[in-house]
Order: C-alpha cells, then sequence, then structure tokens
C-alpha cells in the first residue's frame, strides 16, 4: 500500500528536500510532469498512507520557505564571508586584541569572594538528606 | 515499485535522477543484490534481482533502499549546488594565494603570436569546460 502526493506546480529543490526527510519514514520515489511533481511514498513500517501523505505535504510547505529563504539571503551570505575572511586575512590571521588584564582592586575583590565562598559550609541538613545511604544504614 | 518474476523494477525520470545517483543506489545494495539499467532519453528503468530468493517484503525494501539512496545522492548534490556562492568565497582567496602569476614566459615575449595563439586555447578550453557544467 502506497501514497501518491501530486503537486500541480513545484519548487524542484522544495520537492526533493521534502522528499529527502520523508525518507527515514517511507520508501520514496520522485518524479516530474510539466510543472507538477509527484511523490509516491511506501510506508517503511507501521505508518498509514494517508498520514505519510499529510506530512509530506507539511514538509514540503517547510521546505519552499527554506529554500527561498536560502535563496534571498544567498548572495549577501557569501558576500559577509568573503570580507570576514579578507579582515582575518589583513589581521594576520591571528586573534582581536586581547582582554585588558584585571586590575588589583579586581583581582583582590575576587579572591575575598573565593575565600568567602570556601569558608562558608554550605545549607545545614538537619533531616540528613545529603549523607549516603550506607551511611544512613550504619545508625539502624 | 513493482514486483516482476521475482526483482522489483521502477522508473526514474530525468534530470531528477542522474547517472550518480543510479550507481549511489547500487552500490547501497552491494552484494545482496544486481541492479540492471536501461536508458532512454527521458528516464532510467532500473531492475533490482536478489542475489538469494526474497519475499515481496523484502524486494520493496531491496528497492526502497535503492530509492532513498538515490535520492540522497541527488538532494546532496544539489544543496552542494546551491551553496557554491559560500564554497567560492572560501576557496577563491586560498587559490588567488596558492597560485600567483607566473612570470612572463620569455617565449611569449620574443613572439607575440605564441602569446595570441596560447590565450585562444586557454580560452577555447575554458569554454569547453564551461560548457560541461
Amino acid at each position: 500500500m502506497k501514497a501518491v502526493v501530486r503537486l500541480p506546480s513545484v519548487d524542484e529543490d522544495a520537492l526533493l528536500g521534502a522528499a529527502y526527510a520523508m525518507t527515514a519514514a517511507a520508501f520514496v520515489l520522485v518524479s516530474r510532469k510539466g510543472k507538477g511533481g509527484a511523490v509516491e511514498l511506501w510506508p517503511k513500517k507501521g505508518a498509514a498512507p494517508a498520514a505519510l501523505a499529510a506530512a509530506f505535504r507539511r514538509e514540503y510547505a517547510n521546505q519552499v520557505l527554506r529554500w527561498s529563504l536560502t535563496r534571498d539571503g544567498l548572495g549577501l551570505r557569501a558576500e559577509t564571508l568573503r570580507r570576514a575572511l579578507l579582515l582575518a586575512e589583513a589581521a594576520g590571521g591571528r586573534t582581536q586584541a586581547p582582554q585588558a588584564s584585571l586590575t588589583p582592586e579586581q583581582k583582590a575583590e575576587i579572591a575575598a569572594l573565593l575565600a568567602e565562598a570556601d569558608a562558608d559550609a554550605g545549607p545545614k541538613d538537619p533531616l540528613g538528606i545529603a549523607r549516603p545511604w550506607e551511611e544512613s544504614r550504619k545508625d539502624r | 515499485m513493482k514486483l516482476v518474476k521475482g526483482s522489483v523494477v521502477f522508473t526514474l525520470g530525468k534530470p531528477l535522477y542522474g547517472s550518480e545517483g543510479l550507481a549511489a543506489g547500487a552500490l547501497a545494495l552491494g552484494t545482496r543484490a544486481q541492479v540492471f539499467v536501461g536508458e532512454t532519453k527521458a528516464a532510467f528503468s532500473v531492475e533490482i534481482k536478489p542475489a538469494a530468493k526474497a519475499s515481496p517484503e523484502k524486494l520493496l525494501a531491496l528497492g526502497g533502499e535503492f530509492l532513498n539512496e538515490a535520492l540522497n545522492h541527488e538532494y546532496r548534490q544539489r544543496v552542494v549546488r546551491a551553496n557554491a556562492p559560500l564554497t567560492q568565497a572560501v576557496f577563491a582567496p586560498l587559490f588567488a594565494k596558492g597560485f600567483p602569476a607566473v612570470p612572463a614566459d620569455p617565449l611569449e615575449e620574443l613572439e607575440p603570436q605564441v602569446k595570441a595563439d596560447r590565450a585562444k586555447d586557454i580560452g577555447d578550453l575554458l569554454a569547453q569546460a564551461r560548457g560541461m557544467s
């Protein structure tokens, strides 16, 4: 038992993307006819053909949006990447300027905070919740 | 997919599916089956014959595995092609840096026709290469 989904007009990239996304749940065969396209789905195990068809339609709508965004921003991303690489090249491949070091006052403040944390014995445990199970058994 | 005399057969339309996708599908099946391919201008016809006698479910699974692998290959190629501008942005500067302009050839300096002939040959080769993509 297979499901067949026919679309009157398709974005081919999205059609293939949606078909690919279905390969975990089904065996998939894609075809084109004019502006349209079709997908045949054979469930691998358990899935109902109608559910597969519905899942494919949802995935196709998703892929149409994803491919549209990909195409729209591609030139911009390529140019951004090109310029970023040029900047990295101009910097000699080194990392950015090192962070400013801490002042003596800041270091002293951090040391005081760490000492305070070390001196704190932590919350009290009157019910013995933090004690290991073996120790609590010894008392009995 | 149709089951015919212990084999599974189907047709894959061009250009959605190409010969490399078919090869990827056949490779996925390995020694479990033999794959026969026929070709027309518009499509490939594929017959998959299992190495050992197989149940209808097993035949469909073999055919399905082939189909999914071929689709996987075709879609990955499409994603690679779609991202070509990003790949170019990364590799073009590296190639430009790795292959600096060569110094002038003394032969071309002495005989301008050599330079003209070479330029024509290179132009022809580039046109041929662009026609292949």
